[in-house]
């Protein structure tokens, strides 16, 4: 329908071409604004919706699901931001908005709102819970490393290794420690190990750097990767000052890859010097327990001694009673006495005078000597 | 499983040493019972010996990539 030699057009139409005038606008495409974030709001979808304002106007804003991931840490009602973004027509509202790719922090560093942000959020579901650090290996023969495959780090904590207790295996899982893949990679590595290798221990580490370079290492999936680990993990990452979320998140912080390398595995000196010291109790504790038992056969034997002793002593002194009693019962004593024993011929000894006969030859025995007598004459007493 | 794999960890060898010296320097012990102690102790020692004598074999390396153990010779260059 035409009015007047004047087209008229659907609202369909004029937005699409509003759409294509502001798309084919080069200053309207990957443009770079500065606002205050506020209506901050993150539906079902994924995608996620704020207004940027300034004192007089303000600016509808939709970041998609696919940014969203890049985000280095979450918008909030307030912050002074910077965003880039390519402007363009939502037809179905009628609105005009920003599609947002990137969003930096102005003023303050967006890293450095990153990290407290997910500080926070961390800490208070607990990750960094004292009773979820697990107990360290005393001396583990498997160790478990995830870090670069080049550089110092690697080396100083194999060469600190091997110096303290060196009969351990090591299993180095290589991996980007800084970059776009560092977090990925980091966090498949903790969990690789986990899986496979099972080492005793698992040192996530990497050398200082800005806090750009040290950025994975503050990232949520590299600090749930540690979280998540059924193996205890030491971080030893950056030089001591620096403290990431993988420190706070890990079972033990080192300051440095080579004090993680000197407190996983113990000396080996010290310990031959400590199985010595052990060694030597041992004998010294066994050599008393002996001593004391010795003692008590010793004082054993001196009382048994004293008891036979004090047997034998009461048996002699019994024997020599007896002895006593049995020489006053001896007939030499009583021949001692005056009396004197008569013998017939036969031996016999004579108690009857009727046992003799006249002319007999008896013998009489003394206390000393006996007499050979012949019989002259007797009497017979009734 | 490899050679220096114990059934007795370092940690737990130590430990019951310790826990034998314990006992014997208490002095409560018959003798047979204190010379049964005495023996496990030194049992002890030699299996701490046997771990540290482990000890001093070389680190071995494996690089994990690919999935795969990868034995690595070559980590001072």
């Amino acid at each position: 329908m035409v009015i007047k030699n004047q087209r008229i057009l659907s609202v369909s139409e004029l937005t699409a071409y509003l759409q294509d005038k502001i798309e084919s606008d080069p200053r309207l495409s990957n443009l770079w604004l500065r606002g205050e974030v506020s209506n901050v709001k993150k539906p079902a979808s994924g995608h996620l919706y704020f207004t940027l304002k300034d004192e007089n106007t303000l600016l509808k804003c939709i970041i998609f699901r696919s940014y969203c991931t890049r985000l280095q840490f979450q918008l909030e009602d307030g912050m002074q931001v910077i965003v880039r973004g390519n402007l363009g027509i939502y037809g179905r509202s009628g609105q005009y908005q920003l599609y947002v790719q990137e969003v930096q922090l102005y003023g303050t560093g967006s890293l450095h709102m990153a990290y407290e942000q997910l500080k926070n959020k961390l800490s208070k579901e607990g990750l960094f819970d004292a009773i979820y650090k697990k107990k360290l290996p005393f001396c583990p023969k498997r160790i478990g490393i995830v870090t670069s495959k080049s550089g110092a780090v690697l080396r100083d904590i194999i060469n600190v290794i091997s110096r303290r207790f060196s009969g351990v295996k090591l299993f180095v899982v290589p991996v980007a420690v800084q970059g776009e893949n560092a977090p990925d990679e980091i966090a498949e590595g903790i969990r690789l190990l986990n899986k496979f290798q099972k080492p005793e221990v698992i040192v996530v580490a990497r050398g200082g750097g800005s806090i750009e370079e040290l950025w994975a290492f503050n990232t949520e999936k590299v600090a749930r990767a540690i979280f998540d680990s059924q193996i205890p993990v030491i971080s030893a990452v950056g030089h001591e000052t620096d403290y990431t979320i993988a420190d706070f998140v890990s079972d033990l912080r080192t300051p440095t890859p080579s004090a993680a390398a000197e407190i996983i595995v113990p000396s080996r000196s010290e310990l031959q010097e400590r199985v010595r010291s052990l060694s030597l109790r041992l004998n010294g504790a066994i050599i008393s327990n002996l001593k004391e038992s010795q003692e008590r056969i010793n004082s054993s034997i001196i009382r048994l001694n004293n008891a036979i002793t004090n047997l034998i002593i009461k048996k002699e002194n019994m024997l020599s009673s007896s002895v006593r009693a049995f020489n006053n019962l001896n007939p030499l004593k009583v021949l001692e006495r005056g009396y004197s024993v008569c013998y017939k011929e036969d031996g016999r000894i004579l108690k009857d005078s009727k046992d003799v006969s006249l002319g007999d030859n008896v013998k009489v025995m003394l206390a000393k000597g006996s007499l050979f007598c012949y019989v002259d004459s007797k009497e017979e007493n009734s | 499983m490899d050679l220096h794999e114990t059934n007795l960890s370092f940690e737990e060898a130590l430990g019951q040493l310790e826990e034998v010296i314990c006992k014997l320097e208490n002095g409560s012990l018959d003798l047979d019972k204190a010379l049964e102690e005495f023996n496990k102790g030194v049992q002890l020692v030699k299996e701490c010996n046997k771990n540290l004598e482990a000890a001093k074999e070389k680190v071995k390396i494996f690089l994990i990539e690919n999935g795969q153990e990868i034995p690595w010779e070559s980590w001072k260059e």
